[in-house]
């Protein structure tokens, strides 16, 4: 992973707004070919975030770093950057063609020059019916891949995505997620998109970076990032989960066990945690399994009642009760039991992930 | 009786809504404009002579004659010059409300800027005595200061007098459409345009300029059009010059031949409404606000 080239670095970067903190000591480095999503609750900072990278705005402090050259003070005309905006900022006056062309007409390419990478650019698009449009009469959809075919026709060192897929509906951007990340591979480009949707972030992404007010809270593959999430937000972000906050009673080869009310957990930990760490221990709810009988098992398992269940075709949610009260969040594939019902959950111990807060 | 009511009913509200004002155009705008058309294809003459025989004489008259024709010309030209650099000296400024001032700053100038409006036409063109007059501020200042020994007279009762107090006029009309289309244009395209590979002056010309010609089209509008018709300047200070509101209020008032002074009134209001045209195609208007 290491060996990889590394397209964009960002040192330190902060941004404050007249004593607003927007970004605060922003680290990360971007490597050649991947598609780093950042992801975040709006007023987190990332389109500032993509601004500075861009070049429209500059940081308060730090250094960006392009390709290993410092890019402080560059402006976006000459930033090996390309971006493609959240209203996409079509030119209204040009037809598609000529917005495809500006950058290249910009370059004072030549006309055949211009025509043929035109035409490439809109083949891989699947847009060369549009070339002679204006771009008041594009769909939505229409609209995303000229704005798209604007910025990719250029050859961006990186390419700047600020939540592009916004306003189409579900059914088109979930097309246009795996549309994209197709694109994006078969011409191994380095990509930096910005988006509030985990579930998108998740489809597309090589890497995340988390952004919460102004601050990343974590950079990972996707894999690593929903499933063993180093901070509490981080995992809710990602949807409902279960937490229980408790003390490690005492560890052994490894393995600690801690209990919370009448659960006992037992789960890896690494060696720099000791008995008496407080922990808060996270399960997803998909990875509870249920039984209608009592188990053998003495730990990972607890005993509780079902409170509602709610069908959602694919899979059923359903909200438990402990003894104390306590709800916790079950993800099941069928539903054959009722409401109020005594129920028996177990977990294996990889399942659970040690947060330290 | 039954079939009657629901006819009553689908009158569509807006259409009695629009009673009162159809009525008022009808009156006041609409039959007096198609009295000028038939007076100007009446047989006239001075002192209200008119003979009620067809003719296109009047027309042929004004477009042949050297006077009219010279009068028609010179008309345009100051017209497209006052436009010009009224355009020219409004630009900026409304470039600098809408773009260089943050939030609601740029408007609360506007409204400064169109306060003037509300005072009486004439008495603004008046307020110009006291500056370009031959007792005016300029002059004398310009003699207490010894640069010169007795008043200019050029600066009144002059064409550069008409100039001056119509660019003056003008400015307002000018600066307010081009605030609005400089206003609209999302700052994302400047950004996209300077992503794309322009530097600040490129963005001028290729973003900024062509998607504000709307505005200018409205400033055309509000500027160019009255300007040919304008009578009361040229009038109250141009001296002896002479534009076309002259020659029809002469025709009319002086003179008294209706139906030359009717054709050239209508010639005027055609030749205005093709530049409309010609301007607005030229604008991209149709496209912009489709």
């Amino acid at each position: 992973m290491n060996s990889k080239a590394i397209s964009l670095k960002l040192v330190n970067i902060s941004k404050l707004y007249e004593k607003v903190v927007a970004l605060e000591n922003i680290n990360l480095e971007v490597y050649k070919g991947e598609l780093l999503t950042i992801l975040g609750p709006s007023g987190s900072g990332k389109s500032t975030l993509l601004k500075i990278i861009g070049g429209f705005e500059e940081p308060t402090s730090g250094e960006i770093y392009i390709n290993g050259e410092l890019m402080n003070g560059v402006p976006p005309y000459k930033r090996p950057t390309s971006m493609v905006f959240q209203d996409l900022a079509l030119f209204p006056h040009l037809n598609v063609f000529d917005n495809i062309a500006y950058g290249l007409k910009i370059r004072k390419k030549s006309i055949d020059e211009i025509k043929k990478r035109v035409k490439s650019v809109a083949e891989l698009l699947h847009i060369e019916d549009l070339l002679d449009r204006r771009v008041t009469q594009l769909s939505g959809g229409q609209a995303q891949r000229v704005a798209l075919a604007r910025s990719l026709i250029l050859e961006p060192e990186i390419l700047l995505l600020d939540e592009p897929l916004g306003p189409l509906d579900l059914k088109l951007r979930r097309e246009m997620q795996l549309e994209l990340r197709r694109i994006q591979k078969s011409l191994n480009a380095t990509w930096v998109y910005v988006t509030h949707d985990h579930e998108e972030a998740m489809v597309m992404s090589d890497r995340i970076a988390i952004l919460r007010s102004g601050r990343i809270l974590e950079v990972g593959e996707i894999k690593q990032v929903y499933e063993k999430p180093k901070s509490k937000f981080v995992a809710e972000f990602f949807g409902e989960t279960n937490f229980f906050e408790c003390r490690i009673e005492h560890i052994e080869n490894n393995i600690a066990t801690s209990s919370y009310g009448e659960i006992i957990f037992q789960f890896d930990v690494s060696s720099d945690l000791k008995p008496g760490d407080k922990v808060i221990l996270m399960i997803r709810p998909e990875k509870i399994k249920i039984s209608m009988n009592p188990l053998s098992e003495k730990v990972n398992v607890a005993r509780c009642i079902l409170k509602e269940a709610v069908y959602k075709g694919p899979h059923v949610d359903m909200k438990m009760v402990l003894d104390d009260s306590k709800t916790i969040f079950v993800r099941s594939s069928e539903l054959p039991y009722k409401e109020g019902e005594l129920l028996y959950l177990k977990w294996r111990r990889e399942d659970i992930t040690v947060i330290r807060e | 009786m039954n079939r009657l009511r629901s006819l009553r009913w689908r009158i569509p509200i807006y259409v009695l809504y629009s009673i009162p004002s159809i009525v008022y155009l009808t009156i006041f705008f609409y039959i007096p404009i198609m009295m000028i058309i038939v007076y100007s294809f009446w047989q006239g003459g001075p002192l209200y002579k008119i003979v009620r025989v067809f003719t296109l004489e009047n027309y042929v008259r004004f477009f042949t004659d050297e006077l009219s024709r010279n009068v028609l010309i010179w008309t345009n030209l100051l017209a497209l010059l006052i436009f010009g650099i009224v355009i020219i000296i409004a630009y900026p400024i409304a470039y600098f409300l809408a773009r260089m001032m943050k939030g609601e700053t740029g408007l609360k100038i506007i409204l400064l800027i169109l306060i003037p409006l509300e005072m009486n036409y004439l008495i603004r063109i008046f307020a110009w005595r006291n500056i370009l007059g031959e007792s005016g501020l300029i002059n004398s200042t310009l003699l207490s200061l010894g640069v010169i020994n007795e008043p200019l007279t050029m600066l009144f009762h002059s064409i550069y007098a008409i100039v001056i107090v119509a660019i003056h006029n003008d400015l307002p009309y000018a600066i307010f459409p081009l605030y609005i289309t400089l206003k609209s244009i999302p700052r994302s395209l400047y950004e996209a345009a300077m992503d794309l590979g322009s530097n600040r002056l490129s963005v001028f010309f290729r973003i900024t300029l062509p998607l504000s010609l709307p505005g200018v089209a409205i400033a055309f509008l509000f500027i160019y059009i009255p300007t040919v018709g304008e009578f009361a300047i040229p009038a109250l200070v141009g001296g002896k010059t002479y534009l076309l509101g002259n020659l029809i209020t002469r025709g009319f008032l002086d003179i008294g031949n209706w139906p030359f002074a009717s054709a050239a009134t209508m010639s005027i209001l055609v030749l205005t409404l093709i530049a409309m045209f010609v301007v607005f195609k030229l604008t991209g208007m149709r496209w912009l606000y489709r």
